[in-house]
């Protein structure tokens, strides 16, 4: 079976919803949202502040304008949403008792799923809290460890026994695990830092980037010198820099064989490091830890040619006699990541020369039946939502061990939507990214708080408003269609096409719904656009003559909860989507006007469709008059920009009851 | 296609304003592309009609159904049982949809909902012009694909007529003098010549007038 997602939720390693959850924050359904965001990845509050994002970097919305600022927005959602999201129901109690070994991300996502299923799950951490790297590696300013907190109490929820100050491989061994459960999961991530083999880097003064990160986040404060340089060009590099600043270093800097343009670090990362005073070096390898004296006093380093080889590897020349010599107290080795390996000894366990433990990479076990292994100790080093992808991958397959058997079930093919035409592109309006308000640079270096602020309620709704909404767009019910060519006379972005009957190409239609609010047959329906229920909302009214509205996604309505009227609030892609049967619907089941809120192309999510619109409210006034409704009972509102529509809205029902007492309708 | 315009719904009402149920028959043909008359048109009014009852305190059921085509008679017989569940039958076809409703279900009371225009096509959304006269004879070979017959408003076959001003009729400024279009358009094509010749005779008894026309296909009907 094929399945075509959208391109955020195809780059998402645990395939998050993420059109889904933008929608539901458009809409203010923040519950909902949630509810998406948490279904497929247990760190809500994590993934909130830390994910990377790749989401971001595959949106189409990129194409147009800037891509939307979804993990801003995911943070939105989940404080506005706050515990309120409903507990996964567990499975019966299976018997099984499984051993998980770690408790970063792949750790704790396999133990929920497993728990969920029913089954007894022990977890064993060697720290005396659980979380892994998101607990010990990653700086509070970037994760506040309240969030961690939050997550890993709802992963526990599911009844997770679990064993802190454990060190497998040191206070029990794997093989005895196995003896004592019915399977074992190894997801102890990559715990080693990365050594240089430089002359003097066995200087006590040369530092790696975990340990420190580790000591810092514990609260041990680790000891450096006033001038700190730091050895690596990727995110954890950058988080030991502004670490050592926060710390006290008095000046910090980062030395990497990479250029600006092609560091591993995220370019927001950069940025936000130099404006807090970290001084960047690019294109030098270190050569030598200088020591003088027992004393290291500098790094020296060699100039760079070129970083990757003709075949894209990363295999670095360098200039013939170019050398610098950066002076420093202290040196910070921030140069990747390795597996510990205390956790095989005594188990048998048989690992690479890379260290990461041997397994069948399709059902995850290892050598030792009944053991299998997850994470970043298996893959390598990656993205934490990609290690909850693989624990969710780990219990799926340990499921199956306990099961009796092993089988590659027939997985669905997932593809993504093309690339935005950019025909299409260019139709559509450009508005700007909601951008994240941070603390000065200067106030933020002075400690460990968070700086990122979070977005205001007004900001996430606009900014999830500027999703695209990829691949919810136009369906043709082929044996309906007349070809009469109405959906690409009408249509904004000139997307359908028809060659005896109308085809809507996924990679060009914007789901505005307007083909379908004209389409004579109702040979098209919009994904975006339940019309169902819209029919059900507007025969559910019955007598109690409330206000029907029919607004636009861009307007805000959530002011409306504020005032006394008794609505039934409609929104659709666009108010150009509107259909006259709808209308006709809400006065049939007793409406006692019909308001529709368009919107100023300012912030208008759609061109085009204002002229139809017109068309259509000038049709169904002039059908009222002939039916004998008032017209006056159909209000067609374009607020200004920013303006409270509920004195409007309140006005309109005023007028409508006191027409009603008079009498105005004559049939 | 055949172009059809609904009526006024006042009049439709009128119609039917003994019945308590009706049946509307939308067709998924000419009248659909036409935007006049297909299922979005069929419930658009059904809403409408009912409303209008209602306000007037004489509530007024309705069903409704999409035939393929109303024209031919084998799409219009799934329509019995609902037929015969009305008091009265609204077609939304062109008039020679409502007439093989009429003749299918003699007993029951059948009435249009549209007025039939004429034969034509759309030149931009929401515009049809007429184009075809349907006089059986057909000359658009010799008149660059410009039909005088229609087009013209006196059908001259040899025009223009001393009315053609600035490339526009008399009759009315704002229709384009049919032989000014073909003239220029044989122009185009390098035929002036041809039109110096006097345009034959043209057979109208083929056109309306004598009655309602058949078409047979003997060798379809071969038995």
């Amino acid at each position: 079976m094929n399945e075509l997602l959208p391109p955020c939720t195809h780059a998402c390693p645990v395939k998050t919803d993420v059109r889904g959850y933008l929608a539901a924050v458009a809409r203010q359904d923040y519950g909902e949202a949630y509810r998406l965001i948490r279904a497929n990845n247990p760190f809500p509050s994590v993934c909130a502040w830390v994910c990377p994002h790749p989401c971001e970097d595959h949106c189409r919305r990129g194409d147009v304008d800037a891509s939307l600022a979804i993990r801003n927005l995911k943070r939105f959602a989940v404080e506005k949403a706050g515990a309120n999201c409903a507990e996964t129901p567990r499975a019966r109690n299976t018997g099984k008792n499984i051993a998980i070994v770690g408790s970063g991300p792949s750790g704790l996502t396999a133990a929920y799923d497993l728990a969920n299923l029913g089954h007894t799950v022990v977890l064993y951490e060697r720290n005396q809290a659980l979380g892994g790297h998101f607990l010990t590696s990653l700086p509070t300013y970037r994760l506040p460890r309240e969030n961690l907190q939050k997550d890993v109490e709802a992963i526990l929820a599911a009844g997770i026994i679990v064993h802190t100050g454990v060190e497998v491989g040191r206070n029990i061994t794997v093989k005895q695990l196995r003896e004592e459960y019915d399977a074992v999961v190894i997801a102890v991530g990559l715990q080693e830092s990365k050594e240089l083999p430089l002359p003097g880097a066995d200087h006590p003064d040369v530092l790696k980037a975990l340990p420190f990160m580790r000591q810092a986040n514990l609260g041990e404060n680790p000891a450096t010198g006033s001038r700190v340089l730091v050895i690596g060009g990727g995110d954890v590099a950058m988080d030991v820099a502004r670490t050592a600043l926060r710390l006290g270093a008095g000046q910090v800097t980062v030395i990497c064989i990479e250029f600006r343009e092609v560091m591993p670090a995220h370019t927001s990362e950069v940025k936000e490091a130099l404006e807090e005073g970290v001084s960047l070096v690019n294109g030098y390898g270190p050569v030598e830890v200088v020591v003088d004296n027992g004393r290291l006093t500098g790094l020296k380093a060699q100039k760079v040619k070129s970083v990757f080889d003709s075949s894209g590897r990363f295999n670095p020349t360098y200039e013939p006699d170019v050398f610098i010599t950066l002076p420093c107290d202290t040196v910070i080795l921030a140069v990747g990541q390795g597996p510990g390996h205390e956790f095989i000894n005594g188990s048998g366990l048989e690992v690479n020369a890379r260290g990461l433990v041997i397994v069948d990479t399709t059902f995850l076990n290892t050598s030792i039946d009944g053991v299998f292994t997850c994470g970043e100790v298996l893959t390598g080093p990656g993205l934490a939502i990609a290690a909850v992808a693989s624990g969710h991958r780990a219990a799926m397959v340990v499921k199956q061990y306990l099961n009796g058997g092993k089988w590659v079930t027939a997985e669905t093919v997932q593809d993504t939507i093309g690339v935005l035409p950019s025909a299409v592109a260019d139709r559509i309006p450009h508005h700007n990214r909601g951008e994240m308000p941070v603390l000065p640079a200067a106030l933020r270096v002075q400690n460990f708080a968070p700086y990122e602020l979070g977005f205001d309620e007004k900001t996430a709704i606009f900014e999830a408003g500027r999703c695209l909404s990829c691949g919810l767009g136009a369906q043709v019910f082929a044996d309906k269609c007349a070809g009469c060519l109405t959906c690409q006379r009408v249509c904004p972005y000139e997307v359908p096409l028809v060659e005896g009957v109308a085809r809507m190409p996924v990679e060009g239609c914007q789901a505005c719904g307007i083909c379908a609010a004209y389409c004579p047959a109702y040979a098209i329906t919009v994904d975006n656009l339940n019309e169902q229920e819209i029919k059900a909302a507007l025969t559910a009214q019955q007598s109690n003559t409330p206000l029907v509205i029919f607004t636009g996604q861009e307007n805000r309505v959530d002011v409306l909860k504020s005032s006394d009227l008794m609505t039934v609030m409609i929104r659709v892609p666009t108010v150009g989507a509107l259909q006259l049967e709808w209308v006709l619907s809400a006065f049939e089941n007793g409406a006692a006007g019909v308001a529709v809120l368009g919107c100023r192309e300012t912030s208008s999510r759609h061109y085009g469709g204002d002229g139809a619109l017109k068309g259509m409210l000038a049709r169904a006034k002039g059908l009222m008059v002939a039916i004998g409704l008032a017209p006056e009972r159909l209000y067609y509102c374009l607020p200004e920009e920013d303006e409270n529509m509920v004195p409007l809205l309140e006005n309109f029902y005023r007028k409508l009851q006191l027409s009603s007492t008079k009498g105005v309708e004559q049939p | 296609m055949i172009i059809a315009q609904q009526k006024n719904i006042k009049d439709i009402a009128v119609m039917v304003e003994a019945c308590e149920k009706v049946l509307l028959v939308g067709c998924a043909g000419c009248v659909t592309v036409c935007l006049s008359g297909g299922e979005k048109e069929t419930e658009i009014l059904a809403s409408a009609l009912r409303i209008m009852r209602k306000l007037a305190g004489k509530p007024l059921k309705t069903s409704t159904y999409i035939a393929t085509r109303q024209c031919d008679p084998e799409f219009i017989t799934p329509l019995e049982k609902l037929v015969g569940d009305a008091d009265a039958v609204i077609s939304l076809a062109c008039g020679v949809g409502v007439q093989y409703l009429a003749e299918k279900y003699p007993d029951k009371w059948v009435v249009p909902a549209q007025d039939t225009l004429f034969a034509g096509g759309s030149t931009e959304h929401g515009r049809w012009d007429e184009k075809c006269g349907l006089c059986g004879d057909c000359i658009l070979h010799r008149t660059g694909g410009i039909c005088p017959v229609i087009r013209c408003a006196k059908s001259i076959l040899n025009g223009p007529c001393g009315g053609s001003q600035n490339g526009r009729c008399e009759v009315d400024q704002d229709m384009t003098c049919a032989w000014q279009l073909i003239y220029e358009r044989m122009k185009a094509l390098g035929r002036l010549r041809d039109l110096t010749a006097v345009q034959p005779l043209k057979d109208w008894s083929k056109a309306m007038g004598g009655g309602p026309r058949r078409m047979l296909r003997e060798d379809l009907m071969a038995k």
